[in-house]
């Protein structure tokens, strides 16, 4: 306990106390520009870091981590375009409330559901790490190849209208993953005699192509930015106060976003891109009015930004126990531990104590500085937006693009690729099939490939070596969820209509 | 002009011609490393074709391409690519002003009448922003950003 | 008079040429990682960075191009860099041997770079886990005799340094294994602590991170790597299996030897003074420079050309 003061203590040191804020901001700024993302900002911080002392440069990479997650929502919510692959399902919800007015709304939601889920990300890293850390170490290839099924379940409900136009969707996005080097067998697959497609498609080019390109175009043929006034009602909504009344009152949703976050941050490679999809999927399935998602249901938002910013600490806990990295991120922190001559493990805990739980709980401090840098900056950035001419703001947003697609690579050929997807999305989009299952089949299509070959090769030995997929207990219940998952929108559907044989066809249709 | 399509039957035709291009381009490998997409195209061309048939038996007819001006997206389209090209050519600086610049007169000419004044003030704004990005991703981030194979 | 103006322009061009390379370096130098930030050469990379810089007295930009496990870079640079001494790039065998073997369209040769360095070697490892029944690498090579293919061993990467290194164990062994590759080391951790594999064919900095928790049956380096003292090597036990990454640093082909030789010096310097950093962590120092870079890599490929000619074959049959 004397030690959690003495770390205190020293987290309230004016220079770690900027350092935190001066984190935040700046990975608030990386989080909010499409084509950067956390792992980028990281990487860039890494040699900066070496200058510092080793708890003040884990506590700036933690600050920057925690920010730049948070930050994603406010591409996501004024441009319809995820800041970061965490904020994907922030869009669905935030922007359809930008265009009704309720911008303001939108991000202080997120800003306090992003400083909750931050929050209770630490507090699981805290209490819960080693029991969260045998469990992450259950998942071996069977499981992540039966997850990637389950998040593809999502596709069904993320295509209203035409679920097979979805699955059509969610399989040229596997298709995208596939090109490149096989991840076994090592041979180049769909490069078509071109070598620099051996790198094959990095997910945020598909990202940024799927999700930014069509929106220009539209924000071109419309001759206007979508973005509309604020009204003074929503503008209160907005306030800290508004936010946090708004959020509390829905505590179901809020805890089981943050639970679905947790268990998503600790299978190692897993992190704020699935999290945020998986909560939103289950905010919509548990809701009493699923048809409102979509337009601006404020469930989904929350959902989204929650579970997302309790990966930053959550997925820590595999990196911290076992050296285990959790998420892409931290990879770049695992690197600055070792740098230092930290190793993973109990010792961690113990020897270097006041060293780890210094960092764990600037993570916290981090998400709570995110709510007035978040809150201001946010406004501060819609009032620009709304103040931008069309013509300035679509070709700016190509800029950014553009900057940020080479950044990833340092690849023009990156750039090109985006433009192509983009277009092709864009197309797509005109005829039916979204850009969501598209880029969801494109980020698990190689986590179950992987998966599957794996285990089938485990299984060599078997008679039948697709039994190994079946095999684990922990495979088996994923199994069920995803049944689960993919048959209740039938079966509740089916339900509704059991209860009013009268009211057949009045609101709800199943999809599908 | 709007125009209804049969967008389950053009959706379905348009799968079935990706998984046509991806089977030709697949490359004379291994049996591991192809059993995965061997699958997937599976899968993508029988979804094809449960559309095509949707598209033939129950077709749910859509407008497409019907929202604003549709010239603007082509053209944007257009000066998207040009300005990625021209980055290998003359590199990210240059080709960014023109590109930018392009681009805003393109959509500006869309509401009112583009005057050399109105292409002046922009072209001003157009140098601070495209030179602030700049000197982030160039001298703060350190990315290599392309000078051109012109000026090389 | 003509021969005279013949003299003096050619006198003035090798001059200008000297002094340009007598300068040398006068501008900043870029040194391109194949790999993502975080990983083993990038992290070598950022070590050198300070040392380099003082030596040479110029700045060093550090840039990443990952892809197709390096392959991106490395045809890229030699289609385009050019052999003034300003672009490096870093290389990995067995990686430049191996890929445009086995793979098609790569788009580089192994043996289309100037070498100037391998900087280090991190020997590959048989691993198991803490709590496994295999005490020695005999227990390990008995029981997969007795039970062909139903050893499952993990490893970074498809015909990666692991990957060839198990295909090489099971020929000198006689045994048959089931090798799982995976995308990356990272992956390795849990998957072996969460009992999914039998072992691992990794590199020698995964026992030092893991500890107590994994076991190591055999490294394949000529001595025993001394993070790990405890860990026998192939060759004690019978088993002329040397193997693993080298990592070291190439310039585009046709640059200048006097330049070369600058660098290598640098690069000697620097691997002396961060070998401090980098031996406690798993890697094993060396100082392959000139003409003994080029011989290493035709020394490793030979040693891996039985086994790859054996993957070639198993292939045509297919």
């Amino acid at each position: 306990m004397e030690l959690f003061w003495k770390v205190a203590v020293e987290l309230m040191h004016p220079f770690v106390f900027f350092l935190i804020l001066g984190g935040v901001t700046a990975g608030l700024f990386v989080g909010a520009m499409p084509g950067l993302t956390a792992a980028m900002a990281l990487a860039v911080l890494l040699p900066f870091t070496f200058t510092l002392p080793p708890l003040h440069g884990l506590v700036a990479l933690g600050a920057v981590y925690m920010g730049a997650i948070y930050g994603g929502s406010f591409a996501a919510i004024l441009v319809n375009t995820p800041g970061t692959p965490s904020s994907i399902a922030t869009a669905f919800e935030g922007y359809p409330m930008a265009k009704d007015g309720r911008a303001l709304e939108a991000i202080g939601l997120a800003t306090v559901s992003s400083a909750i889920g931050g929050l209770a990300g630490v507090f699981f890293l805290l209490v819960l790490s080693p029991p969260l850390a045998r469990l992450s170490i259950q998942f071996g290839s069977a499981e992540y190849f039966w997850v990637a099924m389950l998040g593809l379940t999502l596709i069904a409900s993320l295509s209203p209208g035409s679920t097979l136009k979805g699955f059509l969707g969610g399989s040229i996005g596997m298709l995208l993953a596939a090109v490149g080097v096989a991840p076994i067998g090592g041979e180049n697959r769909f490069t078509f005699g071109m070598p620099v497609l051996q790198g094959g498609v990095e997910m945020i080019v598909a990202l940024i192509g799927f999700f930014v390109i069509p929106e220009l175009f539209n924000m071109a043929a419309h001759g206007r930015a979508a973005l509309a006034e604020v009204t003074i009602e929503s503008r209160k909504r907005g306030t800290f106060l508004g936010a946090i009344r708004t959020v509390f009152s829905m505590p179901v949703n809020l805890v089981r976003s943050c639970i679905i976050g947790e268990i998503v941050a600790i299978i190692p490679g897993a992190g704020g891109s699935i999290a945020n999809l998986v909560a939103y999927n289950e905010a919509k399935r548990a809701s009493r009015h699923p048809e409102r998602f979509g337009k601006g249901a404020v469930e989904g938002l929350v959902a989204s930004e929650s579970s997302n910013n309790v990966t930053v600490a959550g997925s820590m806990v595999p990196l911290l126990t076992l050296g285990i990295p959790g998420a892409p991120p931290d990879a770049v922190i695992l690197g600055v531990m070792l740098m230092h001559g930290l190793r993973p493990g109990l010792d961690l805990f113990t020897v270097s104590g006041d060293l780890t739980y210094g960092f764990i709980i600037s993570m916290g401090l981090a998400a709570l500085y995110m709510i007035p840098v978040g809150l201001m900056g946010g406004r501060l950035i819609y009032r620009v937006i709304v103040k931008t001419p069309h013509y300035m703001l679509v070709p700016s947003i190509a800029l950014v693009t553009i900057l940020g697609t080479y950044a990833l690579r340092n690849s023009l050929s990156d750039v090109v690729i985006m433009l192509l997807l983009g277009t092709a999305g864009f197309v797509l989009k005109e005829l039916g099939v979204d850009s969501a299952p598209i880029v969801l089949g494109l980020i698990l299509g190689g986590i179950a490939e992987m998966g599957y070959v794996q285990t089938i090769l485990r299984g060599t030995a078997l008679e039948h070596p697709w039994m190994m997929l079946f095999q684990n207990r922990l495979s088996q219940i994923i199994i069920v969820l995803m049944v689960l998952s993919f048959t209740s929108p039938y079966l509740s559907a089916g339900i509704r209509r059991l209860k009013n044989p009268m009211n057949e066809q009045r609101n709800e249709e199943p999809p599908e | 002009m709007t125009r209804r399509a049969n967008t389950d039957f053009l959706s379905g035709i348009l799968g079935l011609a990706i998984s046509g291009v991806f089977w030709w381009g697949q490359g004379d490998v291994g049996r591991l490393s192809i059993m995965f997409p061997h699958a997937l195209l599976f899968l993508l061309a029988t979804f094809s074709v449960a559309l095509v048939v949707k598209g033939l038996v129950r077709p749910e007819r859509r407008s497409i391409f019907a929202e604003g001006d549709r010239t603007k997206i082509i053209g944007t389209c257009a000066i998207l690519f040009v300005w990625v090209v021209a980055i290998s050519y003359i590199g990210f600086f240059l080709s960014s002003v023109a590109g930018f610049w392009g681009m805003a007169c393109y959509l500006a000419s869309s509401r009112r009448k583009v005057t050399m004044l109105l292409a002046a003030k922009l072209l001003c704004v157009i140098l601070v922003e495209v030179t602030f990005f700049y000197l982030i991703f160039a001298k703060l981030l350190y990315v290599p950003l392309p000078t051109g194979v012109f000026f090389n | 008079m003509k021969r005279a103006v013949i003299l003096a322009l050619s006198t003035i061009f090798i001059l200008s040429a000297g002094i340009a390379i007598a300068e040398y370096p006068d501008r900043p130098i870029t040194y391109i990682i194949p790999f993502n930030p975080g990983g083993e050469s990038d992290i070598t990379a950022r070590l050198q960075e300070p040392v380099l810089e003082e030596v040479l007295g110029v700045d060093i930009n550090v840039t990443h191009k990952p892809g197709g496990g390096g392959a991106v870079a490395w045809s890229e640079f030699q289609r385009t860099a050019k052999p003034d001494g300003y672009t490096l790039i870093g290389v990995n065998i067995p990686h430049i041997i191996g890929q445009p073997l086995l793979r098609k369209d790569t788009g580089y040769e192994t043996n289309g770079f100037d070498l100037i360095m391998w900087f280090h070697f991190t020997p590959n490892a048989l691993i198991v886990r803490d709590d496994s029944p295999f005490k020695t690498l005999k227990d390990f090579i008995d029981y997969a005799k007795a039970h062909p293919k139903v050893v499952t061993v993990g490893g970074s990467g498809s015909y990666s340094a692991n990957h060839l290194e198990t295909l090489r164990l099971e020929r000198e062994a006689g045994i048959k294994l089931t090798y799982i590759p995976h995308t990356g080391t990272g992956p390795l951790a849990p998957a072996i602590l969460g009992g999914h594999l039998t072992a691992l064919m990794n590199y020698s900095m995964l026992p030092v991170q893991l500890g107590d928790k994994v076991r190591v049956l055999a490294v394949a380096s000529d001595e025993r790597v001394e993070t790990l003292p405890n860990a026998p090597t192939f060759k004690e036990q019978g088993y002329d299996i040397v193997g693993g990454a080298f990592r070291g640093v190439a310039a585009p082909k046709g640059t200048p030897k006097e330049i070369t030789a600058k660098l290598a010096d640098a690069f000697t310097k620097t691997n002396k003074k961060i070998a401090a950093k980098q031996v406690p962590l798993g890697f094993v120092m060396t100082y392959a420079t000139g003409d003994a870079a080029q011989a290493l890599v035709d020394k490793m490929r030979k040693s891996y050309s039985d086994v790859i000619d054996e993957i070639i074959k198993e292939r045509e049959k297919k």
